[in-house]
């Protein structure tokens, strides 16, 4: 297992390090360089040179990128002079926030994705099989945007139980404090996931039931229904967790919406602003620390699932 | 122990008389798509207590598709009609909580890929446990535990209690095939069907499984259906033998009836086919090797080597051979032996670690690029698998072409006229050139991969194990295409396989190889009859002959050379 | 054609979603590029004295926009931009990955490993992101969205073809044809990229839904086709501005149309996948 472990996580250091050469490339591609970029169309030609020298942008790429690995290595995500506040300040900030409303819609999700992943392939190509796989699948293919007006105008607008808007508190304990207002936003983030999960845990179900050892176990006289709620699911969610490391970008991108739309003071509102405005600093940075996240994710998702496969844990021992 | 909970002679002492399984006029048909396939039409077995009865066929002929039945397994398309008695219950009308109750505890099931049939998720104890906690729901944990271990220890498994935490996937294949037995007769059923299990197994494994089967049947009077193609197995476990093809019984007969005075046509030619274990009554034609002129294979201390840097392992280790022109040269081993890595490696498939390959006088490792390539024309190979073997996608005239488009060789016109060419060859005729793989049967697949191989006219064939998946008729008949095209055009010819009697018939030259290394290397009258190395002799023992009085003795042979 | 392609035409046939989606395909199809040619309404310049207009008033069906369009015609115009990215860049992003994955899995070893690191890095910088920051720097226009949206999208084919590569290179035919002295552009373009056309073919259709969802997100985040030019997803986010004054019909149209072709290419995937009998692959 440790073999294992090093190698897999000597792969996600490369991960890493190759995504600090795409942020980096990403400031150099901009319109007018890292410096027009940072300070803004308007800046001067004498404001940029001065700029340049001060942060190095005048030295060769090389030595600009090293500098860049350096000042990373002590936290230095830049500094954006449009909020005039340290990058990193502000993620220190937001992160938590959107962790826990990613963490919590994706729980919503796979809480009814799994059994109803699991129901519908007991119930195939029936009635209810056919009639939930659909809905399934038209909130897969409902923009996150248009589901949340929806909800809003049939949550809070005609029968106004809920908020339309996230609280907004500054720490985490205000944020759920006002529980009533992350039900929406937690429910949108969640139907997406949901469908995709839920239509990934059926097929998985389905998949399975053709393998030898479900006709073993039929043989042994096992009920179906446990044949499927033991010996498949089983097999079904070693490589769900997996799945689930792979699916940490597509949560990540609809933080953004769902933030945006609600108004979540989290990482995904703050980049729509600095998007918004051109911010490049904490654009970047936004990027650097949500693709670093991706990949420890899925580097612990891939962990997880050597943990609990034993075929995967004994390959590796 | 847990046949406790079971009353022996209780309710069913009335019973006693009545088989342990009566079919009966039994049909399974298949429904799909307005197309009906009739599967099993009418078959009439009575499976009497004690028994082991060997159900046996080629594929196709019905035999797993009845036991199925009989276990109520079959998938919803399946029709069937006739009836299924267990002792006094119909299996055949009884509702699915009933056949529940039977199935595991008065039914035990062995199939046949020991990997695949187990849950490769939970421990082997916890899934011998459950058949016992399904079956006997009243046990404590402690006494199910206990129940595990000492089936475990019935089923010849050592340290049970180091097995308890395993996976399935941290046993070797023999061990898994007794797990499998283990949980088949944990409730000590009456009745324990075996479809293929030994088939998967290498010789010697099969061997001790098809003893630890007689061992469980002397021991707790089960009876057993044994589910093979293998006259060989049959030949070594039954008492008595149903021969099925298409769907029918075409005869009944206790093992030594059947094997001395087989009655049906089809029977006859089944043990005709069955490739045997005998000396040469001719040699094989002598080896042309000229004076001065080199083999057209010399493989010297070859080793080859597998896996990342660090923890690199041997596959093959010091294997040297010669074949020279026209000569056939067996190559046997067990799975895990290394057989099929020389084979790949002669063709250049893989780079020796150490040692030297030459082909036709070039050590391949010294040729360039273009040299390599121009000698690989001259190089051929054929494969196991006929599922595998020709492209899915492509015609058969695409790839037995393909050699010819690889090397440049003719243009269109000719390379057609060649393709028909080589159709005729393997007796396929040109009029299969347009076909798709899955248009054909596995025997023309294969003949069809062996046609492909000639299409250059090659100097030397590796074929590894060209024939072993086939059904014995038709390895017959591919065999002997193979033998006249080999005679006929003389090349020489690497031939890997597991099967003694196959190279036996073919090979003027044997060699025996064991976890890479070679272990005996001679002609096959004395390799085969007359082995120098003990685990030759283990190996020649293991095999069963299609003859029940000769394998009973040499049954006799083997254990009392294994007892010290 | 092979008899192995007619029994997937004849299974996808027997799939009646499937068809039905093909249906829905098709027709929007129709509607969007042969539409205009009998619907002629100007969808360039604006017509504030007819902004808002409800359905049916002064001879609009499906009423107008805020600055006057016939929301009909727009419903065309903004279709084709979106059919036209979805199935540009889904088809882009299949090809790229296809490709790539096919020689990772097929040569293994270092190639392989850098190869996979590459796709690693693109999947773990979020799409939405990056389409974001590319969009601060360059102006959009259709044939920037496609090639945009494709080079984000080429990860996922890449990663499914990899490791139908990864087997097929073990199959006997391959083995075969190497020992014949056949090489890669061979062994790649003959037997394994014709042998995955079923993973390809099933994630094309997938990735297809999945760039037409995502051309309505850059939308809706400003970064989609300029004015006057527009898209689905375009005049959705530009018709949620107005869901308090109740201009319903400038929401329900582009957002029934997303989910309409969304969920068609979906089906038609699912019954490709069951055509090809396939197992599942991560999806």
């Amino acid at each position: 297992m440790g073999r294992f472990v090093v190698h897999r996580a000597a792969q996600a250091a490369v991960v890493v390090v190759l995504v600090t050469v795409v942020t980096f490339l990403l400031l150099h591609a901009l319109p007018g360089g890292p410096a027009r970029g940072i300070l803004g169309l308007k800046a001067t030609r004498i404001q940029i040179e001065q700029f340049d020298k001060a942060n190095g942008f005048d030295e060769s790429l090389p030595q600009q990128y090293w500098s860049y690995l350096v000042r990373l290595l002590h936290g230095n995500l830049g500094t954006s002079y449009k909020l005039n506040q340290s990058v990193s300040s502000l993620l220190v900030e937001r992160v938590p926030k959107t962790l826990l409303l990613t963490a919590m819609s994706t729980a919503v999700a796979l809480f009814v994705a799994v059994p109803l992943g699991v129901w519908q392939a007991l119930h195939r190509h029936r009635v209810g099989d056919h009639v939930t796989s659909s809905l399934a699948l038209i909130g897969y293919a409902t923009p996150t945007f248009f589901l949340a007006l929806v909800l809003v105008i049939v949550f809070a607008e005609k029968w106004p139980l809920l908020p339309p808007e996230a609280p907004q508190g500054t720490s985490i304990s205000s944020l759920l404090a006002h529980f009533s207002g992350l039900v929406l936003p937690i429910v949108t983030g969640a139907v997406t996931t949901l469908a995709a999960f839920s239509r990934y845990v059926r097929s998985s179900v389905l998949d399975n039931l053709a393998e030898d050892y479900v006709r073993t176990a039929r043989a042994k006289g096992v009920s179906e229904r446990r044949v499927v709620w033991i010996h498949v699911l089983r097999n079904s969610l070693t490589s769900l967790v997996a799945l689930l490391g792979y699916y940490l970008p597509v949560l990540f991108g609809g933080a953004v919406v769902v933030e945006s739309i609600y108004n979540y003071p989290g990482v995904g509102l703050l980049f729509w602003n600095a998007a918004q405005q051109s911010d490049y600093p904490v654009l970047l940075g936004v990027v650097l620390v949500i693709s670093v996240a991706t990949v420890v994710g899925s580097l612990a998702a891939d962990l997880a699932q050597a943990a609990i496969d034993p075929r995967v844990r004994g390959a590796l021992r | 122990m847990t046949g406790g909970a079971r009353e022996v002679g209780g309710p069913r002492a009335g019973s006693e008389r009545l088989p342990v399984l009566d079919i009966a006029g039994l049909s399974v048909d298949f429904v799909g798509r307005g197309q009906v396939t009739h599967a099993v039409r009418s078959v009439s077995i009575a499976v009497e207590r004690g028994e082991i009865l060997a159900l046996v066929g080629e594929s196709g002929s019905g035999k797993s598709v009845t036991a199925m039945a009989a276990m109520r397994l079959l998938p919803p398309t399946a029709r069937v009609s006739g009836s299924i008695r267990l002792g006094e219950v119909d299996l055949a009308a009884s509702g699915a909580p009933d056949i529940r109750s039977i199935r595991g505890s008065r039914i035990g099931m062995v199939f046949q890929d020991p990997m695949r049939a187990l849950n490769p998720v939970f421990t082997v104890g916890w899934q011998v446990a459950e058949t016992i906690r399904l079956h006997q729901p009243g046990l404590s944990r402690a006494e199910r535990t206990a129940g595990v271990l000492d089936v475990l220890e019935r089923a010849g498994i050592p340290e049970p209690r180091r097995r308890l935490e395993q996976y399935p996937h941290e046993l070797s294949g023999g061990l898994r095939q007794r797990v499998m037995i283990a949980m088949a007769v944990a409730n000590e059923p009456e009745l324990v069907i075996a479809d293929e299990a030994t088939t998967a197994l290498d010789v010697t494994v099969q061997a001790e499984i098809l003893e630890l089967f007689r061992e469980l049947r002397e021991r707790t009077g089960m009876a057993l259906v044994v589910i093979t193609h293998n006259m060989g197995v049959v030949a070594d476990v039954a008492d008595r033998v149903v021969v099925m093809r298409a769907g029918e019984v075409v005869e009944q007969a206790p093992v030594e009836a059947l094997f001395a005075q087989p009655e049906h046509a089809y029977t006859r030619e089944l043990l005709s086919a069955v490739p045997r274990l005998s000396r040469p009554r001719a040699t094989p034609a002598e080896p042309v090797r000229a004076e001065g002129r080199p083999a057209v294979l010399e493989i010297r201390d070859l080793a080859v080597e597998f896996g990342p840097r660090g923890r690199r392992f041997r596959a093959v280790d010091g294997v040297s051979l010669q074949i020279a022109a026209g000569q056939v040269v067996g190559l046997v081993g067990e799975s895990g032996s290394g057989k099929s890595t020389v084979g790949r490696a002669a063709v250049g498939l893989y780079p020796p670690a150490a040692g030297s390959i030459s082909v036709l006088g070039h050590d391949l490792a010294r040729l360039s690029r273009r040299e390599l390539q121009r000698l690989r024309r001259s190089c051929a190979l054929v494969l196991q698998d006929p599922a595998s073997s020709l492209d899915p996608r492509m015609t058969l005239r695409q790839s037995i072409a393909e050699p010819m488009a690889i090397n440049g060789v003719g243009r269109r016109s000719s390379r057609e006229r060649r393709v028909a060419e080589v159709l005729d060859m393997v007796r396929l005729g040109a009029g299969f050139a347009g076909r798709y793989p899955h248009e054909l049967s596995g025997g023309q697949l294969q003949r069809a991969s062996i046609a492909r191989a000639l299409v250059l006219e090659p100097r030397l064939l590796v074929a590894d194990e060209p024939t072993s998946a086939l059904d014995v008729s038709v390895q017959a008949s591919v065999l002997e295409v193979f033998l006249d095209l080999q005679r006929e055009i003389g090349f020489a010819c690497l031939f890997i396989t597991h099967d003694l009697a196959v190279v036996s018939m073919l090979a003027s030259e044997v060699i025996i190889m064991s976890q890479g290394r070679v272990v005996e290397t001679g002609a096959p009258g004395s390799v085969l009859f007359e082995p120098r190395e003990e685990y030759t002799r283990r190996l020649v023992g293991a095999a069963p002959v299609p003859d029940p009085v000769e394998q009973r003795r040499r049954r006799r042979e083997r254990i009392a050379s294994l007892r010290p | 054609m092979s008899t192995a392609t007619d029994s997937v035409y004849r299974r996808f046939l027997r799939h009646r979603l499937g068809v039905a989606g093909l249906a829905v395909i098709v027709l929007l199809f129709a509607f969007c590029f042969l539409g205009p040619v009998f619907y002629h309404t100007n969808q360039v310049e604006t017509n504030i004295l007819a902004a808002n207009l409800a359905p049916g008033v002064q001879g609009h069906p499906l009423g107008t926009t805020d600055v006057g369009f016939d929301e009909l015609g727009r419903l065309m115009v903004g279709g084709r931009s979106s059919l036209e990215i979805g199935l540009a860049a889904g088809l882009l992003a299949t090809g790229i990955g296809t490709i790539w994955g096919a020689v990772a899995g097929y040569a293994g070893g270092w190639l392989d490993a850098v190869m996979m690191r590459i796709v690693d890095t693109g999947i773990a910088i979020p799409a939405l992101f990056l389409l974001l920051v590319a969009g601060t720097i360059v102006r959009p226009t259709v044939g920037v969205l496609i090639v945009v949206i494709g080079v984000v999208s080429w990860l996922v084919p890449a990663r499914l073809v990899r490791a139908e590569s990864l087997t097929l290179a073990n199959r006997e035919y391959v083995l075969t044809m190497k020992a014949l002295g056949g090489g890669s552009t061979r062994a790649i373009g003959r037997h394994i990229v014709p042998n995955a056309i079923g993973t390809v073919v099933v994630n094309a259709t997938f990735q297809v839904a999945d760039a037409i969802l995502l051309v309505a997100y850059v939308s809706f985040l400003g970064l989609g086709v300029p004015f006057p030019g527009t898209d689905w997803g375009g005049m959705l986010s530009n018709g949620i501005s107005y869901t308090y004054d109740g201009y319903w019909w400038m929401i329900v149209p582009p957002g029934v149309a997303i989910i309409l072709v969304v969920f068609a290419f979906n089906v038609i995937g699912d019954a490709l996948r069951d055509a090809f009998e396939l197992r599942l692959e991560g999806r």
